[in-house]
């Protein structure tokens, strides 16, 4: 058991810099999902806690050791690759059993922890195939008895799931949520995907072209994006970003296609004029009766029906939007809807920047 | 996926394979019939009628204990330049296989030596090796007499045996290098961190998974070994000293063109063809099974 910290951690191949000075303390037992877009260091940053690829500047430490001198194998971790890596001329058995073997433990041992983890995983009748002979699913759960049954300190998961159809990928993503809750060794789980970075983590770390955007749980990243960024990547569907001004000496925000909308405590950060974003998650926005106080004039473009609620896409002057309702209204394409915002749940965005305004921050 | 490609023109494929066929057909199996024709028969040297004979060539051959000291010491030549061959080239292969900046160049310069001629090669090592003026002379200066390939059987063979093997390391090597560069980082990656260190990962999981490869240039080298080495003695040793690097090949040729027995070089050729088709039998039937194919 350890926790893991990396500390203004930097990477560089050649000439260009990749991951560009990154903190990240995960304590232990934690079961740390590592979100963000292609290309933005994940592996990468992953590679470095393994030893598969060396660390250009900073400090990798697991437990109270620093290990960055330390190899592959004096680290104790154990690593599921995304495509597997299962060694291709090997039974599942052979595979699962290789680092034991490697470490010449005695033969009864070997094949009674085999069969510990295979019962498991559920793939005991599978333990005589190759790996050509198994199925994605299958594979993956190989590839994870491989990482297990070594009983390692740090679980590394490079987007395990990322080769599965929808079905299987929602029933490992409890699997190996389960298997966290029993094993509970310090897990950091890579992934693109962020609805199994929702559903999976204790704590996320939401990455964004080499540096990390924002930590916290997910109730957190999600109630409280940091940035425009995060909020546009954190929740499905995305959160609606329009420009807006603060009016009213920074009480109300109006903008583009929507009226004036007054904000929760009455005080915004700064005051009239300033130029924010305006945050509004889908399911935030409700379709209300004409008459009534509307704040959002819309015309809805189409709806998406998702058969328990219907996705309405909207445009609110030049700027589209979501809105994620259960009603059931009756619109068609080119009507004009009014939408209410919930006001306490409004998130305000320096236009600039993309940083995010509190309500009390007024610079 | 077998890639099919449909000719309107029926006539069109038998076209395109016509030369290949010919190609093979004259210069392989026309002689390796005529060969076949002439063991049996006693071919008068200065041409007229060929007198069948039956078996009596073959009789003569398996009688001359000259044959059986060749065949041994074809063995030895075969399997020691084979051995030293694919092994340096393997070991030259997995350092290249680690180096990422200049790899082009590497692999540039450890391909010339294919490019060099038999016979060139020959001349080359012929000086190097020679016992007074050569790279080796300094052992004479030390031990006098301690090196003379033009004397000593042994010597000689090691020579033949070192220039031949240096001839094939590049054609190995470049086989090596592309079957290590198709094996995925990911395999060697999980092994590392299995806890294999870097012998146990190439025992375990690089050579496997090379091994189709290894299987290949196997059967190559073997093959060519008991073939190929005609160019490197017939300039180096034509044979000798005292028939101490007489191999099959050279043994064929020197009875059939300067001895001018061309039947029983016949015998001896047919009895070279049965004994490389054998060898490549075994080659298969023994190791082809502890072979991992990629599917
Ligand atoms: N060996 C390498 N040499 C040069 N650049 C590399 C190397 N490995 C990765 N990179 C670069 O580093 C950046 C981060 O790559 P990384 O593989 O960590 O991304 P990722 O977040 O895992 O993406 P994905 O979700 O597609 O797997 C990319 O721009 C990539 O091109
Ligand atoms: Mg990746």
């Amino acid at each position: 058991m350890a926790n893991v910290s990396m500390r203004q951690v930097r990477k560089s191949f050649g000439t260009t810099e990749v991951i560009h000075g990154i903190d990240i303390e995960i304590g232990d037992g934690e079961f740390a999902v590592i979100v963000g877009p292609s290309g933005c260091g994940k592996s990468t940053l992953l590679r470095m806690i393994a030893g598969l690829e060396a660390v250009t500047a900073g400090e990798v430490a697991i437990g109270d050791r620093v290990v960055n001198d330390l190899e592959p194998k004096e680290r104790d971790v154990a690593m599921v690759f995304q495509n597997y890596g299962l060694y291709p001329h090997m039974t599942a058995f052979q595979n699962i059993s290789y680092a034991l073997r490697i470490a010449r433990r005695p033969k009864a041992e070997i094949r009674e922890r085999v069969e510990r983890v295979a019962r498991i995983l559920g793939i005991e009748d599978l333990l005589a195939r190759k790996p050509s002979q198994l199925s994605g699913g299958q594979r993956q759960r190989v590839a994870m008895g491989r990482a297990i049954i070594r009983e390692p300190d740090v679980f590394l998961f490079d987007e395990p799931l990322s080769n599965l159809d929808a079905k299987l990928r929602s029933q490992m993503r409890v699997e190996i949520k389960r298997l966290h809750d029993e094993l509970k060794a310090t897990s950091i789980f890579v992934t693109h995907d962020q609805v199994e970075a929702m559903t999976m983590a204790d704590r996320l770390v939401v990455m964004n072209q080499g540096v990390v955007e924002q930590t916290g749980t997910p109730r957190q990243i999600y109630r409280h994006p940091g940035s425009t960024y995060v909020a546009g990547f954190i929740g499905a569907p995305a959160m609606n970003l329009l420009p807006a001004t603060l009016s009213d000496g920074g009480a109300a925000v109006e903008g583009g296609g929507m009226g004036r909308i007054a904000l929760p405590n009455g005080a915004g950060p700064g005051g009239s004029g300033r130029r924010v974003v305006l945050g509004i998650r889908p399911e935030h926005l409700a379709v209300v009766a004409d008459g009534n106080e509307g704040l959002l004039s819309a015309r809805l473009l189409y709806a998406e029906d998702l058969g328990a609620s219907r996705l309405l896409h909207c445009a609110v002057g030049d700027d589209e939007l979501i809105v994620h309702t259960q009603d059931e209204t009756g619109d068609r394409p080119g009507d004009t809807l009014r939408l209410a915002a919930d006001p306490a749940n409004l998130h305000l965005f320096d236009a600039e920047s993309g940083r995010r305004l509190e309500a009390a921050d007024s610079d | 996926m077998i890639k099919r490609v449909l000719f309107r023109n029926r006539l069109l494929p038998y076209l395109l394979i016509l030369p290949e066929v010919l190609i093979v057909f004259v210069f392989f199996y026309w002689p390796s019939a005529k060969a076949l024709f002439w063991s049996f028969t006693l071919e008068p040297p200065f041409g007229g009628v060929a007198r069948w004979v039956g078996l009596d060539n073959f009789r003569e051959l398996f009688s001359s204990p000259e044959y059986y000291e060749s065949a041994g010491i074809t063995l030895i030549f075969a399997f020691w330049t084979t051995a030293i061959s694919m092994g340096l080239a393997l070991l030259l292969a997995i350092f290249v296989d680690r180096v990422i900046r200049g790899l082009v160049v590497y692999r540039t310069v450890l391909m010339w030596p294919y490019a060099v001629a038999a016979p060139a090669a020959a001349v080359a090592f012929q000086f190097i090796f020679q016992p007074g003026v050569g790279f080796f002379a300094f052992l004479n200066d030390i031990w006098p007499g301690i090196w003379d390939p033009n004397i000593v059987g042994a010597d000689a063979m090691l020579m033949v045996i070192i220039a031949a093997s240096w001839k094939s390391i590049t054609y190995n090597f470049i086989f090596f290098l592309a079957g290590l560069q198709t094996i995925p980082r990911t395999f060697v990656e999980a092994a590392a961190l299995d806890g294999a260190g870097p012998i146990r990962r190439f025992i375990t999981i690089v050579f496997p998974l090379l091994s189709p490869t290894f299987f290949f240039l196997l059967v190559i080298n073997v093959t060519d070994s008991f073939t190929e080495g005609f160019g490197i003695i017939n300039v180096m040793t034509q044979g000798g000293p005292g028939g101490a690097t007489n191999i099959l090949v050279y043994k064929i040729y020197q009875d059939g063109f300067i001895g001018l027995d061309l039947s029983g070089s016949s015998a001896q050729s047919v009895v070279l063809m049965g004994l490389v088709i054998v060898l490549t039998f075994i080659q298969f039937k023994w190791i082809e099974r502890r072979i991992h194919y990629a599917e």
